[in-house]
């Protein structure tokens, strides 16, 4: 039998250093990318499994790996669909397979793509830019690095595709740019890197949307964002999932300000997946620094959700703010452990964390441990958490006006993410209202 | 008057008009041509609408008896004040007839003489019949304008938003309200007099063949008085039977009922017109209990 058969029945879980070597020459990628792997190749062997992590990794063949980023599955009507779902026009659509493209051939894109270019603005894909682009190579996976932990070396050895995004020094993108990211095959393992880098002053408003075109059996988002922030710069992430079928979410996120007063905000919101694993984390390293990582989410069936979004302060007078905003419903489980940490040298820090939880049903459960830590004593950190139910009078109240009871709790609930919404950009509002109203009135 | 699309045409003359609850609204049809003397069509009079209670025994979910046996029959649109202290079974009436699940109904209630009695809170609502409650309650994140504009689509077979959101201010000054109050979340952060209104408001945009109104007064300030007496006022030119209860005589100031009824410890034991607000102004609800043997 032959070596490269054997590796590709292989699960993810066990490849071998030579697999790995392989796998970054079939890319034709740099030294150094694959340098970046073997770390985390090498992490990986050196730490025991994560019972949340690694099983469902396992499950996942690197046969079925590689075809999907070899092959990729071309925008069929069904991806369409599913980018319509996210509220993407086709006319605006540039995807897919579990990388990102570009299609050039797209007038609106082909206009956008210019605009950019004219500004200095380097968008391109992460496959491309670690060959083209130097300045890649200074931040890549310094953010995400193969040792932060096993969900992170998973994904850096394991990384195709992606958006790289470059702004420089002053430049204000005025449109938000968008991406969308589609698992369209069974058993994938979607692994695409997103970095981005804003110089001095620029700002970007970045929407990533992830879904699925049919119910898939089984698939594991591994997706990855960094993101590098600038004196003065101001980054804005949004991210729409809404999968379906048996996916697991497991992305890796961690935005570093590090210039004086800039800001960065992280907004993720998931309305179906099988489980999810999200640690999304922000490091305020820069002076006046500010940053914000919210969470909105509507968990059903028998979801199980563990977050733990993280916000540590390294300078002085750096704010930040952690707002989970959830809807729990029929057995979902959801935990919740945000932490705002102060380290040494975070004088004046303040910040807030705010965990609202509205449970429909008896069955569903929410279980919130905010914590906060610091090694400043001046640092002013608090936090709120409110768990509650839809109350029979709210659903009779409404009854009275001919609303019935799903219609009453869509309202409700509409309502009770609104105040949060509200503040998104239109397109990303008009998005989640669409996808909410499809998750709670099948319509 | 009440004016509708006609749904169904039927031999380009015959014309059935149906609520939006599917019951048909029409008595006599008239044609006439206005200045485009394009052919416009006018209904007028709804069809015979009755309200009846019949023998209705309440109880609460300890197995407490509030309402011990009312009957009403209400046959014609008209503003019914239920007067009674505290305690006397007003709210649970009411609450009972519209499917609270704290409450267990023995008793028949008709609706245009079909019995509604067993059927869920929002399908009675769709029937026509619906009840603002003593202390409205916030929808949070839910704007006024959103809320009105839902109601008005389902009720006056509205379906461009602009249209319902139109109605839904003139509703609003009909109740002293401002436009303002179109982008404020529903009830939240209201006064009490203000909720009082919108609850109004709220209740006229169903277009109700039945309001049952539980204490819309309470709380109102002097000033409001005569906004929400209007509102109650327009429901009966619009044709609905009001079933109004107060245990305050004051609305009476700004607002003539067609009927009183007196309730007591869970019985009807008066009724009268508005010389008998005056007597329960003078005497008090005891002394006509004791007087009426306990009707």
């Amino acid at each position: 039998m032959s070596r490269a058969r054997l590796l590709e029945d292989r699960p993810l879980t066990e490849l071998s250093r030579d697999d790995i070597v392989e796998f970054s020459r079939r890319r034709k990628e740099p030294e150094w990318v694959l340098r970046r792997r073997l770390e985390a190749f090498e992490y990986l062997r050196s730490t025991p499994p994560d019972p949340k992590i690694d099983p469902l990794i396992e499950k996942v063949t690197y046969k079925v790996f590689i075809e999907s980023l070899e092959n990729p599955v071309l925008p069929t009507e069904e991806a369409i669909k599913a980018a319509e779902r996210l509220g993407v026009r086709p006319e605006e659509l540039e995807v897919l397979a579990s990388g990102f493209s570009i299609d050039v051939d797209n007038v609106v894109v082909k206009a956008v793509l210019k605009y950019l270019e004219k500004k200095g603005v380097i968008f391109t894909s992460m496959d491309e830019a670690v060959k083209r682009y130097p300045v890649v190579k200074e931040y890549a996976f310094r953010g995400l690095h193969p040792q932060l932990n096993r969900k992170t070396a998973y994904h850096v050895m394991l990384w195709a595709g992606g958006p790289f995004i470059y702004v420089p020094k002053g430049v204000k993108i005025p449109q938000p740019l968008q991406g969308v990211f589609i698992i369209g095959r069974e058993g994938l393992g979607q692994t695409e890197h997103t970095l981005i880098v804003l110089e001095e002053g620029a700002e970007l408003h970045w929407i990533e949307g992830c879904t699925t075109p049919i119910a898939l059996r089984y698939a594991v988002h591994l997706g990855g964002l960094e993101a590098f922030v600038k004196d003065s710069a101001k980054l804005y992430v949004a991210s729409i999932n809404n999968w379906l079928g048996e996916v697991h979410h497991m992305p890796v996120k961690r935005v570093v300000v590090e210039g004086d007063n800039a800001y960065a905000e992280l907004t993720a919101i998931a309305f179906y997946s099988t489980t999810s694993n999200t640690a999304p984390r922000i490091d305020l390293r820069g002076r006046k620094s500010r940053g914000v990582i919210q969470n909105i989410a509507l968990y059903r069936d028998k979801q199980r959700i563990h977050s733990a979004p993280l916000i540590r302060y390294e300078a002085p007078e750096t704010s930040a703010q952690i707002l989970n905003r959830t809807v729990v419903k029929d057995e979902a489980v959801e935990e919740f452990n945000g932490m705002l940490y102060a380290a040494r040298g975070a004088k004046g820090a303040t910040g807030f964390m705010s965990c609202n939880t509205l449970v429909i049903g008896d069955r569903a459960k929410s279980i919130t441990v905010p914590a906060i830590g610091t090694e400043e004593k001046d640092a002013e950190l608090s936090h709120e958490a409110s768990v509650g139910r839809i109350s029979y009078e709210k659903l009779y109240y409404l009854a009275l006006m001919g609303f019935e009871e799903d219609e009453a709790t869509w309202l409700i609930v509409n309502g009770f993410f609104e105040p949060v919404i509200n503040k998104l950009p239109i397109d990303v509002q008009i998005e989640v209202k669409k996808i909410l109203e499809l998750a709670l009135l099948g319509h | 008057m009440v004016r509708h699309r006609p749904l169904t045409w039927v031999c380009g003359v015959k014309v059935a008009v149906f609520s939006p609850c599917g019951e048909p609204l029409l008595t006599s049809v008239k044609y006439f041509f206005n200045k485009g003397s394009k052919q416009r069509l006018v209904v007028r009079g709804a069809s015979k609408m009755t309200f009846e209670v019949q023998k209705v025994k309440v109880y609460t979910s300890d197995g407490k008896e509030v309402v011990k046996g009312v009957s009403l029959s209400l046959v014609k649109p008209g503003i019914y004040t239920i007067m009674g202290p505290n305690g006397a079974g007003k709210s649970s009436l009411v609450n009972a007839i519209m499917g609270h699940q704290s409450y267990r109904l023995e008793g028949r209630v008709l609706l245009g003489g079909e019995d509604i009695t067993k059927l869920s809170t929002h399908e009675k609502a769709r029937k026509g019949i619906t009840l603002a409650i003593q202390m409205p309650l916030e929808i949070e994140g839910v704007r006024v304008a959103e809320l009105l504009s839902r109601i008005i689509k389902r009720f006056q077979g509205v379906s461009k938003t602009d249209e319902a959101l139109r109605i839904a201010r003139e509703l609003l000054h009909l109740v002293g309200l401002s436009d303002s109050i179109m982008s404020r979340y529903f009830m939240v952060g209201m006064s009490g007099g203000e909720r009082k209104r919108l609850e109004l408001a709220r209740v006229l945009a169903q277009k109700p063949r039945v309001a049952l109104l539980d204490e819309p007064d309470s709380g109102v300030d002097v000033e409001s008085m005569p906004l929400v007496a209007k509102a109650i006022e327009k429901l009966r030119e619009d044709g609905a039977i009001v079933v109004l209860i107060t245990h305050q005589p004051r609305l009476f100031k700004h607002l003539e009922p067609d009927h009183v009824y007196v309730m007591y410890n869970g019985r009807i034991v008066a009724e009268g017109g508005l010389d008998l607000v005056q007597l329960i102004e003078d005497k008090g609800y005891t002394w006509i209990a004791h007087h009426n043997g306990g009707r």
